[in-house]
């Protein structure tokens, strides 16, 4: 990798400690999906959340969000023109900027954004083009930037739900609330390597099938406006899959409502 | 109609609240802004702090890493510290490189460092010339109010205090490294430098803890970082001259808080490690 002369160096090649831990961690247990749907009211089945508005004073909105131990900041800024552009457009523009910060995960990260960063700003931009009314700010682009602390699963639903409540506290005209969330499909076979994620539901695949799916909804026509799934899961379980996460981005609407509330109340005082 | 003036006539608005000996904020001019220290709120990190300056906000993490020292320095680890303004933090910056301003901090903030002598990096080195700690700090700014570097030293060095590294069984001939999880023991932090930032607005007015409209409008900047009863570094880029008894006032000023300032810093690392 070529040297970086912006930012202190240290040596070329170093490890992270981790690789030569004497003892194997704990195995964790995880439930699988038919377990999950008996044994609890599926509509809980979310983790735990917190949500503040107005973080940064220095933007125009901002939230910061907590989902299990997931934290995540994000901030928008005010909309100004879309740089080198030619000609008039009708439509507006969302930029999204998805960041780990370098101590935010168990490996550290580098400086630059990696490729799955920049995957992650694609599928934010996407999803929230979709609860913005873009035709209301024609030729402007609104700038997002979402910095993850610590992640613990749900990196990219958290920095969704954030902005959508970042984009409201700022006064861009939106269609909707938008919600997200991450349910993870582990390897059966593998279960004794894994680590429990707090940040995102977990459920145990049958046979070997695993994954990831994300979703992101919007709630006064029930619609799901994206859906992005990796790994290998069987068609049919698709759909359950789906309904579980359908039903605890209906759990989460009502904490972002009451958030937004708050919000409201606040700058009426 | 306070807010529609204080955009159009900046300047004037200042100035009006000054002839009064009062600040915007309800400070006078030698008043700090309350500080907030939180201490290892990040969990995958290996020390972390949050700390506020009134609005300003800045988290500080260090990841260590394992890694062969220098050669001209076989004796010594690595400690980096490295800030970045995000385009988050202010619509002053953009995403991208590190701007020019947080190149020139990261330098005066690693210069603070070793000058103050608050890490002996040959504590961080495992065996000679085999094998060192590498400890990555990053700075990171979430919210930027003014006194910037305050926030950045009473970060990084809160973490630095919260650091723990585990012990390690190395073994030359083999190569082979254990890593004892169970027995973590806390980084040495010999001193403790605080920085203290005042604006000189207008040639004549010193303000202490400048907010950011006063950093921009005002005619110089100046930072002086004591350690204990000894003063560390005095910055002062360009701006408005200072006479000497200013300086020195500054500077007395300086120490007083930066007693209060280390009494709140070990208060939260103690808090922490309870």
């Amino acid at each position: 990798m070529p040297l970086d002369h912006k930012r202190l160096n240290g040596p070329e090649e170093s490890v992270p400690y981790e690789l030569f831990l004497r003892h194997k961690q704990e195995t964790v247990e995880i439930k699988t999906l038919d377990e999950v749907t008996k044994d609890s009211d599926i509509s809980r089945e979310h983790p735990k959340i917190y949500l503040k508005t107005g973080t940064v004073s220095q933007a125009k909105g901002s939230a910061y969000i907590e989902i299990g131990e997931t934290k995540i900041i994000v901030t928008v800024f005010d909309p100004k023109e879309i740089p080198n552009k030619q000609d008039y457009s009708l439509k507006g523009e969302i930029s999204c900027e998805f960041k780990y910060a370098p101590f935010s995960c168990t490996k550290r990260r580098l400086h630059q954004q990696d490729n799955e960063e920049k995957r992650n700003s694609l599928i934010m931009k996407k999803a929230l083009e979709s609860a913005v009314c873009l035709h209301e700010i024609p030729n402007f682009q609104v700038a997002i930037h979402s910095l993850v602390l610590q992640n613990d699963g749900s990196a990219l639903s958290g920095a969704i739900i954030a902005a959508g409540v970042a984009l409201a506290e700022a006064g861009v005209p939106m269609f909707d609330i938008i919600t997200s969330m991450t349910l993870e499909i582990c390897r059966s076979n593998e279960i004794d390597s894994l680590r429990k994620m707090t940040g995102q539901i977990q459920v145990a695949g049958e046979k070997s099938h695993y994954g990831t799916i994300i979703i992101s909804k919007l709630h006064a026509n029930e619609q799901i406006c994206q859906v992005h799934q990796t790994g290998f899961i069987p068609g049919d379980q698709l759909k359950n899959y789906i309904t579980v996460l359908s039903k605890s981005c209906d759990s989460i609407a009502a904490i972002v409502k009451k958030c937004l509330l708050k919000e409201v109340v606040n700058h009426i005082k | 109609m306070a807010e529609e003036f204080k955009s159009l006539h900046p300047l004037k608005y200042y100035r009006d609240y000054y002839s009064h000996d009062i600040r915007p904020d309800g400070r006078e001019f030698t008043d700090f802004r309350p500080v907030i220290v939180n201490v290892d709120s990040i969990k995958t990190a290996n020390g972390s702090a949050v700390v506020k300056i009134g609005r300003t906000t800045v988290i500080c993490g260090v990841k260590a890493e394992l890694c062969k020292p220098k050669p001209d320095l076989p004796r010594q680890g690595f400690l980096l510290p490295n800030l970045e303004l995000p385009a988050l933090c202010s619509s002053k910056f953009k995403s991208g490189p590190p701007s020019h301003e947080a190149q020139a901090l990261t330098q005066l903030i690693a210069d603070i460092i070793e000058n103050s002598k608050c890490i002996n990096l040959e504590d961080l080195c495992i065996l000679t010339d085999k094998l060192a700690w590498v400890l990555y700090a990053d700075l990171i700014c979430l919210d930027y109010d003014g006194s910037l570097v305050d926030a950045c030293m009473i970060a990084l060095i809160s973490c630095l205090k919260s650091v723990k590294l585990p012990e390690i069984d190395y073994d030359p001939a083999l190569d082979i490294k254990q890593v004892n999880i169970e027995n973590m023991r806390p980084l040495k932090v010999h001193f403790t430098p605080v920085a203290t930032t005042f604006a000189v607005f207008d040639d004549k007015i010193i303000l202490a803890d400048p907010v950011i409209e006063e950093e921009n409008l005002c005619t110089g900047v100046l930072t002086i970082v004591v350690s204990g009863d000894e003063l560390c570094c005095v910055h002062k880029p360009g701006g408005s001259p200072l006479s000497e008894e200013e300086l020195m006032d500054c500077i007395e000023k300086s120490k007083k808080r930066a007693k209060s300032i280390k009494k709140l810093i070990d208060k939260a690392v103690r808090e922490e490690n309870k």
